[in-house]
């Protein structure tokens, strides 16, 4: 589950760079959109999940482990998360 | 109202300063990419190792008693691979509650479903002492102890998964209303040696979970992956040569490191450190060769038809204080989170202003 919203988080913040490199006159081709927005989305997921204990921790926190102060983080998290897929869908970055 | 906020947006988006506009869309999102790929990680990295000890500070797990003392133990799983037949055939007159040992799942032999024939448990009880293994350790009997008759292993026992579970006796000197921080255990054949440069050494890369069992419930503890060789250098007693002497024998370390938040949670789990009355499930899974080559007769120290060493070591944490650095600064990291999300909309732009601020 954690791994799901982790892999559309990252694809979601890649589809933005990329989309706004797009804009700017960078990564014309759609073939080279593809391939960026999809190294980003790869190489940031590997990265929370295989060189940081990211994912682990957020499991920490909905599974109990940290207590009260672990939903809150959650509870940040997806504030957070849901202003930046917002940003994005509205004007294609995530801090507005 | 879309465009209305599309209108105040755009004039808010570029951030203007003596030289133009000083960052663009594409760098306020990397500015959201660095906060989650760099800064994040390390804040949670600050969290999860709070409290625990960067040394390799261990502490016998298990009492030294040249006496030998009676622990309580079985095996869960024997490696996976189900060689009943092949026992049956080199051993036709050997019982079926042995021959059934030949294949163990989840502290069960089943090798055989003879009508009749109670699946036993393989029992694994023996000696603490401490001249085999630098720590005190005990002897188990190897996987395939029961089917067969000495001398005629068949050579592998798989790859596949290893169990055993050791009840509250193997590790007595766990203090009441201690908290983990990390577990070793060292798996050694201690009756064969060989010359250190033996060909048969080699990498091995496995998966690992504890499984702690207190008052009926099981808390599972995974994620752990280790890379090491088999092959175990140390000194101890030559039997024989009545001295110490280097040996380089079948075995490894493993070691389980818990984050700060994992120690407190199984603390919680086990009663507030109830070590007299749990049980721990240890767990080595998914075998491979670092060189890619087939499993099959790669030497481990458990597989085997005798018997061999293991000694559990533990270092502790202290609960109070990494309690108190992890909830808090969890609660720091969630405030801050929050923050961002707010600093991300219109409603609140701190980050223009600093960065306009220090920008020419």
């Amino acid at each position: 589950m954690i791994e799901y919203v982790i892999y559309f988080f990252t694809a979601f913040i890649a589809i933005g760079v990329v989309g706004q490199a797009g804009a700017s006159g960078l990564l014309n081709g759609a073939f080279q959109r593809g391939f960026a927005g999809a190294s980003a989305q790869i190489v940031s997921a590997k990265f929370l999940f295989s060189y940081t204990n990211f994912e682990t921790f957020v499991r920490a926190c909905l599974d109990g482990s940290i207590g009260l102060s672990g939903y809150v983080f959650l509870g940040s998290l997806g504030f957070l998360a849901a202003v930046w897929v917002n940003n994005l869908v509205e004007y294609r970055q995530a801090i507005i | 109202m879309t465009l209305h906020v599309r209108a105040a947006h755009e004039e808010r988006v570029i951030i203007a300063s003596k030289n133009g506009p000083a960052l663009n869309p594409i760098q306020w999102n990397a500015l959201a990419i660095m906060f989650i790929l760099v800064f994040m990680p390390f804040a949670v990295a600050f969290v999860t190792n709070a409290g625990s000890s960067a040394d390799d500070n261990f502490k016998d797990s298990m009492e030294s008693n040249s006496g030998g003392a009676s622990l309580n133990s079985i095996w869960l799983y024997n490696g996976g691979d189900n060689l009943t037949a092949d026992y049956q055939n080199l051993n036709p007159t050997l019982p079926d509650q042995f021959i059934n040992c030949a294949v163990v799942q989840d502290g069960w032999c089943i090798g055989t479903q003879a009508p009749g024939v109670q699946a036993l448990p393989l029992g694994g009880t023996s000696y603490a002492v401490d001249w085999r293994t630098p720590a005190p350790s005990a002897l188990i009997y190897q996987s395939h102890f029961y089917p067969s008759s000495p001398g005629q292993y068949l050579g592998a026992s798989g790859d596949d998964h290893y169990g055993w579970l050791l009840q509250s006796d193997y590790f007595p000197n766990i203090e009441q209303g201690e908290a983990l921080d990390k577990m070793k255990f060292t798996f050694v054949d201690t009756f064969t040696s060989y010359v250190c440069d033996y060909s048969e050494f080699t990498d091995i890369e496995f998966n690992g979970y504890l499984v702690f069992n207190h008052d009926g419930r099981s808390k599972k503890v995974d994620g752990f992956t280790f890379e090491t060789s088999n092959k175990y250098e140390h000194r101890f007693w030559d039997n024989s040569a009545a001295e110490f002497t280097t040996a380089c024998q079948v075995g490894f370390e493993v070691k389980f490191d818990f984050a700060g938040y994992e120690s407190l949670a199984i603390s919680s789990f086990v009663g507030g450190g109830d070590w007299q009355n749990t049980s721990i499930e240890v767990h080595l899974t998914e075998f491979e060769r670092a060189d890619d080559r087939t499993f099959t007769d790669t030497l481990l120290p458990f597989a085997g038809d005798g018997q061999f060493s293991l000694s559990i070591e533990h270092q502790n944490i202290n609960s109070i204080t990494a309690g108190f650095v992890i909830r808090t600064s969890t609660l720091v990291l969630s405030v801050l989170t929050f923050a961002v999300g707010i600093a991300s909309t219109n409603a609140w732009n701190p980050f223009k202003s600093f960065i306009g601020g220090i920008l020419p």
